[in-house]
């Protein structure tokens, strides 16, 4: 008799068992739905093809070739200590619009300098004389007239140089600008087709050159500068700041770009997520971070669709005596004070958001974890075959801090990984990017066109280096530009670009800096491994519009001109 | 036919050589009188842990070699050992054990968890301490001490060993490293992971890639693993084997 009753219950228990999965089973079908239906409502933007053939390639040598640049950035004084032991970075772009990208070098006891860029890798050389002390380095269309300018950071403020075509650089101040600035970065934040500005303050240079707590105060701290009309009003986002690295991540996937600030020492990294209407708020999305973050690089490594961000630090890459000999005084300090439960690690971190959009810092899993006294680190396909590597450039100078080093100098080699077809990195030696130089700011661009990544390096104390990609690589190379002229963002800073291939996608962002102090190209590189045939581009505008572009052929120059 | 159990005899003879024997006064008398002058040490006097902790285990050496002298008399050279072994590396785990407490729950940076005798906690002491077990494994598994997990054991002390004189070898080259630079080796030099672990030899060999836990665990969590497995290694051993090691040396007399 007692069954009866036991029985009900449970068909009762199972009745709303059933209608609670039935229940979420809709909700998921309708929010899919939903969800594509959002995905196909994005408007659709025209856009115009225009094609050109990539040069043929130097002799394959399998290795990088290291060609020495006109200009070595050197710390003032005979000796070098600490802040100018940072160095200066560097920037890639096409200045004169002749379609092949020009270097700018940054300085710190001389001139900053731009290297035109001929063709074949022959270089000629400006001085600017009117930069000196610089820092970062960023090439951007500022007020949209289609010219690129060059700004710079000097640690106390912003520097523009307007492009007057035909070479022709004039200084022009930017209106508005109001707080010291050591790491900047370039973004349409806003989505209102004009570019606005990221600063970041470096206070422990400012202490040490200015000695006036209060003068390092009043202009201390990350300030969001929006460009309005030529003129850009700030809003300070943190009041004091470390920043040696700043960069634009959709951290939360809800379409706007957020803020990432890295910061020296133990101030903790800033993220500041943008709010509907503008407004940012501080978060904390990251489960751990960098300690003395040095650079940032938002990357999809893996291909899976998902940006990632890998942020250097400090950490020897061997464990060689010698090697751990020269860390351990500056590993002292971390073994005295850093808690087991610290947020804040000293080595590189790779975070990878998962199905729920926690991230997880997968670096060390993947063997990127330790390449030296780290500053730029960034990935590019160097051997075009559809998978990104990594380039690191370390070393340290410093004989107020490395006093027990000869000539207070930490030597290291650039680390070059390559990404196996499991997902490893690995060393690759046999590329010859090992340089002993200490580098500072880096970056990667298809500098003769001839469908490869090359990479400059801005060293310190010793001159700057070219690597020309002599590798043999079956894989071919696809390189994009986009272009908007309707709105300032002419390039469309900001927008992902997506290359679908027999081999799988890839996407890229337009970007206007990374790694550290360093402005990156607005061309986008792809490379395809041997035999894949391209199925398709897509490109998602700042806007948020979207062009599809059908199937082209690799080895090319894609200029892609939006309509509307 | 005997009418005592298997587990019963294991059971009593387990405790022969742990009991404090007809002692009991002495060691509780010891202990109390350890633990007041610990906590006057740590507390009142300000001492730091190392050395509180030092006085605390000489109280207790005492009534403890009472024991083992009475215990000699009575069993032998090899039970003595035995029990001697248990004791010391009973407290060598726990020290350990007090690393993984100082580090995971109360969260000290790592120069602030090596345990309660910290002033020890170097590689000479970690390699001469482990050498030593293996020595007295060697003698007891001549003298008895001779099943399955003692030899299980003797392989797993063995290898932990090994990655002790490892990591001293290392350690001598960084000071002859830091010394050619004229700097003295900071207590960092000392705390560098070995074999296994993070960022150990196995992590960065190219062979194997990264193993959850042999290649991601601290050092401290690695090297309390180490004692905790010895430990329970050779609990298993004398648990079997102590019943003959003391009818043994009843055989002699």
């Amino acid at each position: 008799m007692h069954v009866i009753p036991c029985f009900r219950r449970s068909s009762t228990w199972i009745l709303v068992v059933l209608f609670v999965v039935l229940c979420s089973a809709c909700a998921t079908i309708t929010a899919a739905q939903e969800s594509d239906a959002a995905e196909s409502e994005r408007p659709v933007a025209a856009v115009e093809i225009a094609t050109q053939p990539l040069t043929a390639s130097a002799a394959c040598q399998n290795r990088f070739i290291a060609h020495d640049l006109p200009h070595a950035a050197r710390a003032p004084g005979d000796v070098t200590r600490l802040f100018d032991s940072n160095g200066s970075g560097l920037a890639i772009g096409d200045l004169d619009g002749d379609g092949y990208e020009e270097i700018v070098l940054a300085d710190l006891s001389g001139p900053a300098i731009i290297l035109w860029n001929e063709g074949n890798l022959v270089f000629s050389r400006t001085t600017l004389p009117q930069v000196r002390r610089a820092r970062a380095v960023a090439i951007v269309d500022v007020e949209g007239d289609g010219l690129p300018d060059i700004t710079f950071s000097t640690g106390s403020g912003v520097v523009r140089l307007a492009n007057q075509g035909g070479r022709d650089f004039q200084f022009a101040p930017l209106s508005g600008l109001t707080h010291a600035a050591y790491a900047l970065y370039w973004a349409d934040w806003d989505g209102d087709g004009d570019l606005d500005l990221v600063t970041g303050s470096y206070d422990a240079e400012r202490m040490l050159t200015e000695s006036n707590q209060f003068l390092t105060d009043a202009r201390s701290g990350v300030v969001y500068y929006q460009q309005e009309d030529g003129r850009f009003t700030g809003r300070v986002l943190a009041d004091e700041a470390q920043a040696l690295a700043i960069t634009a991540m959709d951290i939360n996937r809800d379409g706007r770009l957020d803020i990432l600030v890295g910061n020296d020492f133990d101030l903790p990294d800033y993220a500041f997520v943008q709010q509907a209407g503008g407004a940012w708020q501080a978060q904390e999305p990251f489960p751990v971070t960098t300690h003395s973050t040095m650079g940032f690089d938002p990357v999809d490594s893996d291909n899976d669709g998902d940006w990632e961000l890998f942020a250097t630090d400090m950490k020897p890459y061997q464990r060689a005596p010698k090697v751990l000999a020269a860390w351990a005084p500056l590993m002292q300090d971390g073994y005295e004070t850093r808690r087991s439960d610290d947020a804040q690690k000293s080595e590189n971190v790779l975070l990878k958001p998962g199905g729920n959009g926690a991230f997880r810092n997968r670096a060390y899993a993947e063997g990127i974890d330790a390449t030296g006294w780290s500053w730029s680190g960034k990935f590019g396909d160097l051997d075009n075959d559809g998978r990104l590597d990594l380039y690191v450039v370390n070393g340290m100078i410093a004989e107020d801090l490395l006093d027990y080093l000869p000539g207070g100098e930490l030597i290291e080699e650039n680390q070059a990984l390559r990404q196996t077809a499991d997902g490893d990195f690995i060393s690759a030696p046999e590329w010859r990017l090992n340089s002993l130089r200490s580098g500072r700011g880096m970056s990667m661009a298809d500098l003769d066109r001839d469908g490869d990544l090359d990479i400059v390096v801005n060293n310190l104390n010793t001159a700057a280096q070219l690597f020309e990609n002599r590798l043999c690589i079956s894989g071919r190379a696809l390189l994009i530009d986009l272009q908007w002229p309707k709105v300032d963002n002419r390039v469309g800073i900001g927008a992902e670009v997506t290359l679908y291939t027999t081999a799988g996608a890839q996407k890229r962002m337009v970007r206007t800096a990374g790694g550290y102090l360093s402005g990156d190209p607005s061309r986008i590189h792809f490379g395809l491994v041997d035999g894949a045939e391209v199925i398709g581009l897509s490109v998602r505008w700042p806007d948020g519009a979207v062009s599809e572009i059908p199937p082209i052929e690799p080895g090319a120059r894609l200029i892609v001109t939006r309509l509307n | 036919m005997s009418i005592i159990t298997q587990p019963a005899r294991r059971s009593a003879a387990f405790w022969t050589l742990l009991s404090p024997g007809d002692r009991v006064l002495w060691f509780v008398a010891a202990a109390a009188a350890a633990l007041v002058l610990w906590g006057i040490a740590v507390w009142r006097a300000h001492m730091p842990l190392w050395g509180a902790t030092t006085i605390a285990i000489g109280v207790l050496a005492v009534p403890a070699t009472m024991k083992w002298r009475t215990d000699f008399q009575r069993y032998g050279l090899t039970a003595v050992l035995l029990s001697m072994l248990l004791v010391m590396q009973g407290f060598h785990t726990l020290e350990h054990f007090s690393q993984v407490i100082q580090y995971y729950v109360f969260n000290n940076p790592p120069y602030f968890s090596q345990g309660l005798l910290s002033t020890l906690n170097n590689e000479w002491v970690h390699f001469t301490w482990n050498w030593i077990v293996v020595g007295f494994l060697v003698y007891l598994i001549r003298n008895g001490l001779r099943n399955r997990w003692a030899w299980v054991l003797l392989v797993w002390a063995f290898a932990h060993s090994l990655e002790h004189t490892y990591m001293l070898i290392r350690y001598l080259r960084i000071v002859r490293e830091l010394s050619a630079l004229g700097v003295t080796a900071p207590p960092v030099a000392g705390s560098l992971p070995g074999i296994l672990g993070r960022d150990g030899w196995l992590a960065l060999s190219s062979f194997c890639g990264r193993i959850p836990g042999l290649t991601t665990s601290s050092r401290i969590a690695i090297h309390f693993w180490w004692n905790f497995g010895e430990m329970a290694l050779l609990l298993a051993a004398v648990w079997v084997s102590a019943p003959k090691i003391l009818e043994k040396s009843k055989t002699k007399e």
